[in-house]
């Protein structure tokens, strides 16, 4: 009898949390049209934030399985945009956490880098690519996630604060010396180059 | 310079573009040679801008289907762990019940017969005559107590070592 009213109340349950009719549920084609339009842009955040395309493969569908699972109302396309990297940034967190690993530039990513790249700028372009993950790895994960959203995706200081969950007072600031440090450490490979 | 330069949104939108090498003006040229923020900030935003857009061409994103399934499954498996979590519950409560019982029955009998032989102990049990005697000189109100704690004890007791030892 208790096995029944267990089964009974999953189904409910069950019921209650694939209920399409759920107000703050995201619909299937909702989810679907959400996902083509931000997927490619949280890889590659997670990408370039953990340095680590692999670890990127991973969080990506950790932060939509998240999103999903959020009840709430959203404000704009952009609120649930913010909250969307919001996620990524702290899977990206807790898993540096966890792993305490060094990012390092994996063979893998160099190897995708290769396959995407045309012929013609595939030795250029590579190597401008390769000074540029060597210096975001010089930089803190708080410089580089607020580097890639400011100047990657193009967000407003208010966006990143949302993003980062931080104040959007100081943004300003950080980003400009974030800004000069890696300036400078992409002047400085393109010279020892 | 440790400041905003205030050209920087005029330097920034020909970078965004993918313009900056050939169609800005050369107003706009002599002011970068002198302006070492709007230098950075073409430096920083070409390079990010061109990773951007390489990276999101190789983008292994798997198919939205395939992440909606997931995490449908992921809303299931917590919805059974909700609705079992009660049940957890009671199993552990059905458990310490019996244990404490096993404890007691035990150590009741352990010093029983540590303390005296079973021939000295029979004499000494109270006879159900003397049992009702001492029974009816309680008081009411401790009466219906005892009555009702005995009940619930010989209800629950079976259903605890039913709980506590089945597996599913």
């Amino acid at each position: 009898m208790a096995r029944d009213l267990v089964a009974a109340g999953i189904g409910r349950l069950d019921e209650q949390a694939i209920d399409s009719a759920d107000p703050l549920r995201m619909d299937e084609d909702a989810f679907r049209a959400f996902y083509d339009l931000t997927s490619r842009a949280v890889w590659a955040y997670l990408s370039h934030v953990t340095g680590d395309p692999q670890a990127a493969d991973d969080l990506l569908q950790e932060t939509y399985i998240r999103f999903l699972g959020v009840r709430r109302r959203w404000e704009s396309d952009a609120h649930r945009r913010n909250y969307l990297f919001r996620i990524a940034t702290n899977l990206a967190h807790d898993r540096r956490r966890r792993s305490n690993v060094r990012r390092e530039t994996h063979l893998l990513d160099e190897e995708r880098g290769c396959a995407g790249a045309s012929a013609p700028d595939s030795a250029r372009g590579h190597e401008e690519r390769a000074d540029l993950r060597r210096a975001l790895e010089r930089l803190s994960a708080r410089e580089r996630e607020m580097l890639w959203l400011a100047y990657a995706e193009g967000s407003t200081h208010q966006e990143i604060a949302d993003a980062l969950g931080l104040r959007t007072k100081g943004i300003r600031v950080l980003l400009f010396r974030a800004r000069k440090k890696l300036a400078a450490l992409l002047r400085g490979s393109g010279s020892e180059g | 310079m440790s400041r905003e330069c205030l050209r920087s949104g005029d330097v920034l939108a020909p970078v965004i573009a993918g313009e900056l090498s050939h169609a800005v003006d050369s107003e706009l040229r002599h002011h970068l040679s002198e302006c070492e923020s709007c230098r950075d900030l073409a430096l920083v935003v070409s390079a990010l801008r061109g990773e951007r857009n390489r990276s999101r061409r190789e983008a292994p994103a798997p198919s939205a289907g395939l992440v909606w399934w997931r995490a449908e499954l992921r809303e299931r498996q917590q919805a059974a762990r909700r609705a079992a979590a009660p049940v957890t519950l009671v199993h552990a409560a059905a458990l310490v019940a019996v244990l404490v019982l096993a404890v007691v029955s035990f150590s009741t009998v352990a010093g029983w017969a540590w303390t005296a032989s079973l021939t000295d102990f029979l004499p000494t049990l109270p006879t159900w005559t003397e049992t009702s005697r001492a029974l009816a000189e309680l008081s009411p109100a401790l009466r219906s107590a005892l009555a009702l704690g005995a009940t619930g004890w010989l209800i629950l007791g079976p259903v605890a070592l039913y709980l506590a030892i089945r597996r599913d």
